[in-house]
């Protein structure tokens, strides 16, 4: 199992803390509460209850028991049952038989046999054996001729003696309960206690996952700000679930990825900045020599007399070569030192519609400068109708505009075509308004597109490789950013994010 | 447990055995007994190989006794069979005293033939059977989760016997 974090044992530690003491104080108090309780319900008064109710049962049976031997005596004995006899009245046996059974209820069939034949009388009520019990006895009878056998059949609910076992079996399970009371309030105690222990141990597992969630992603992210602190800006933690955790998370690697834009940023205004200083002294020592090797191949052609047709043939195509390189390098020199004399930019408030619209104006310049026909090549604009507020140095921003739809319209005349499509997009995105410039033409290749924006990275034959390293710095210094992908027309795409300033 | 002599038969394959376990009975059973309620007796005769394991055998005789009020003998319900007793004495003499019992079949001995084993007594006065028990603890079905939990504990301690007594015979090979 993985090892537990502080912070994690830190949870762990107070969610024992918080449940164990109620739970302590609750297993204390409920102790003596289940024992009273219990005791309350078998009571030793209850007991005695139970046990008096037993014993009610029991005379009531044995009265039963003491009727019926008086019944039998009763009736066995009567002296007119003795004259009846005597006299084998059998009429008479047989009314008197009816009234006995009249007049003692517990009393169910008696009979005796004269002569071979039996006088009897029954009740079939009092015989039923599922509701009566039933007792048979026989009494001779000693005195008369021929000793006579009266059979009575005496009865009694069933009930009772049912009752009876019953109330014994509740009065002796009462008893055990009592006897038992201890263990039983401890059996209760204890179960309760296993059943707040087991339920504490869900909870523990449930507050280790959870924890572990938590810490985990705390922990995650003490490892990357490590990472951070050592130089590496590439960190990124996930963000996972949408709790407070995430969202330090979120704001940690907005943190990084801010980190690391600046970074590129200082690093690259760094670059640029050397390559100024670079492109400053070049321009400089190139410059001073120009005018006097153009002047000295003047001279050199103006003071040759021209004897030579030959000769002067020659040198006349020399001094010819010599000019137009001096003119080549004076561009080069110009260019190198317009870049090296890049202003600050100077912020201000406007409407990047109105930016979009002087390109718009610029376009049939542009395709004239570039040797385009106006109709080989369609210039898209697509713009918002609400103002866009930016912040940003106009003239600056409108030169990288212009240079990269210069750009544009080159690409989409150097291919296949020579002409297509170039799109102008201009989209709020909160917080940025994001331009876009795409073409259809041959697009750039995807290991070109980081370094399209280093000075002097250049894939045309007259280039530079200036023109995109400005602009990159000219959005730099507006806090934008630029990226070079491919076109959904499939050409190149170049996209500058720049701060909205808002409506 | 103390060893107490007690008879053996085989016949057949199967112990025949003789015992007496009327010690069980001390004068406050023999006032429960008298008492006109149910009361249960019930021996439980196992036979284990000398140095433990599983009972080979068992046989259970369980007994429900009680003096009818109403008629005045003793009644003894052994299994199935309801029989009268005029005094207590028949009446114990029918539950606690076995003679040429068989204890299990020649089947469960017949693997152990020549061992040594010997029979365990346990009589034990009034246990609660486990339905009456069931029946008479939780009459009413509760509805709180930790109801049945505790009651099937209690039971064990509520229903055992009042009273028990156990020994065991001398150790004998099966032949």
């Amino acid at each position: 199992m993985k090892r537990s974090t502080r912070i994690e044992r830190k949870i762990l530690l107070a969610i024992c803390v918080v449940a164990l003491g109620p739970l302590l104080g609750a297993f204390v108090l409920g102790r003596a509460a289940i024992r009273e309780a219990y005791l309350v319900g078998v009571s030793p008064r209850i007991g005695e209850g139970l046990e008096r109710g037993v014993q009610v049962h029991r005379a009531y049976i044995v009265a039963l028991r003491d009727s019926a031997d008086r019944t039998i005596d009763a009736v066995a004995g009567s002296h007119r049952i003795h004259e009846l006899l005597l006299g084998a009245d059998r009429p008479g046996l047989a009314a008197h038989f009816e009234r006995s059974l009249e007049v003692y209820p517990n009393l169910a069939s008696i009979r005796v046999r004269i002569e071979g034949e039996w006088i009897e009388a029954r009740r079939e009520e009092r015989l039923d054996p599922q509701q009566m019990r039933l007792l048979e006895r026989t009494r001779v009878v000693e005195d008369l001729p021929g000793e006579p056998r009266l059979e009575l059949v005496l009865a009694a609910p069933r009930a009772a003696f049912d009752q009876f076992q019953d109330a014994g079996d509740v009065a002796e399970l009462h008893s055990r309960l009592r006897a038992s009371s201890g263990y039983v309030s401890e059996v209760y105690l204890w179960v309760y206690f296993g059943l707040v222990v087991l339920f504490m141990a869900v909870a523990l597992f449930f507050g280790i996952r959870l924890s572990r969630r938590v810490t985990r992603r705390v922990a995650d992210l003490a490892r990357a700000t490590r990472k951070v602190g050592a130089g590496d800006l590439t960190v990124t933690v996930p963000t996972g679930a949408t709790d407070e955790v995430a969202e330090l998370t979120s704001a940690f690697n907005e943190m990084v990825r801010d980190l690391r834009e600046s970074r590129e940023r200082i690093d690259y205004l760094q670059r640029v900045g050397a390559w100024q200083e670079f492109a400053r002294r070049l321009a400089h020592e190139i410059k001073n020599p120009l005018t006097p090797i153009q002047l000295a191949a003047q001279e050199l052609h103006r003071s040759y007399p021209g004897e030579d047709a030959v000769y002067g043939s020659k040198l006349e195509e020399a001094v010819s070569i010599i000019e137009e390189e001096v003119a080549t390098l004076r561009r080069l020199v110009g260019e190198f030192s317009s870049f090296a004399k890049l202003p600050e930019a100077i912020l201000e408030d406007a409407d990047l519609r109105d930016l979009i619209q002087d390109l718009r104006r610029a376009v049939p310049a542009i395709l004239d400068d570039v040797g385009a026909e106006a109709e080989a090549v369609q210039v898209r604009f697509e713009a918002p109708t609400e103002p866009l507020l930016v912040r940003v140095d106009p003239m600056m921003l409108k030169r990288c505009l212009d240079n990269l739809l210069r750009n544009a319209v080159q690409a989409v005349l150097s291919g296949p075509r020579h002409g297509g499509l170039v799109r102008v997009e201009v989209v709020l995105e909160e917080p940025n308004v994001r331009v876009e410039i795409a073409d259809d033409g041959p697009g750039i290749p995807p290991e070109d597109r980081r370094r399209v924006f280093l000075p002097y990275f250049t894939t045309k034959s007259e280039g530079t490789g200036l023109g995109l390293a400005i602009v990159k710095k000219v959005v730099f210094e507006h806090g934008g950013e630029i990226l070079c992908a491919e076109a959904p027309e499939g050409g190149a795409l170049f996209r500058i994010l720049l701060p909205w300033g808002g409506r | 447990m103390p060893r107490r002599r007690i008879g053996v038969h085989w016949y057949q394959g199967v112990p025949h055995v003789w015992f007496s376990a009327r010690d069980l009975v001390s004068p406050r059973i023999r006032q429960e007994l008298q008492s006109g309620l149910r009361k249960r007796l019930v021996m439980t005769i196992q036979a284990f190989r000398e140095g433990g394991g599983a009972p080979l055998a068992t046989r259970e005789i369980a007994c429900g006794v009680y003096w009818d009020v109403w008629q005045e003998v003793y009644r003894v319900r052994v299994g199935g069979r309801l029989r009268e007793e005029p005094d207590l004495e028949g009446a114990l003499e029918r539950c606690l005293v076995a003679r040429r019992l068989p204890i299990g079949d020649a089947e469960d001995y017949a693997p152990h033939r020549e061992r040594s084993i010997y029979f365990a007594v346990r009589a034990e006065f009034n246990p609660i059977s486990r339905r009456q028990c069931r029946d008479l603890l939780r009459p009413s079905q509760g509805d709180h989760p930790i109801g049945p939990v505790v009651i099937n504990i209690v039971r064990r301690q509520i229903c055992q016997a009042e009273r028990a007594i156990q020994f065991r015979s001398p150790p004998g090979p099966i032949p």
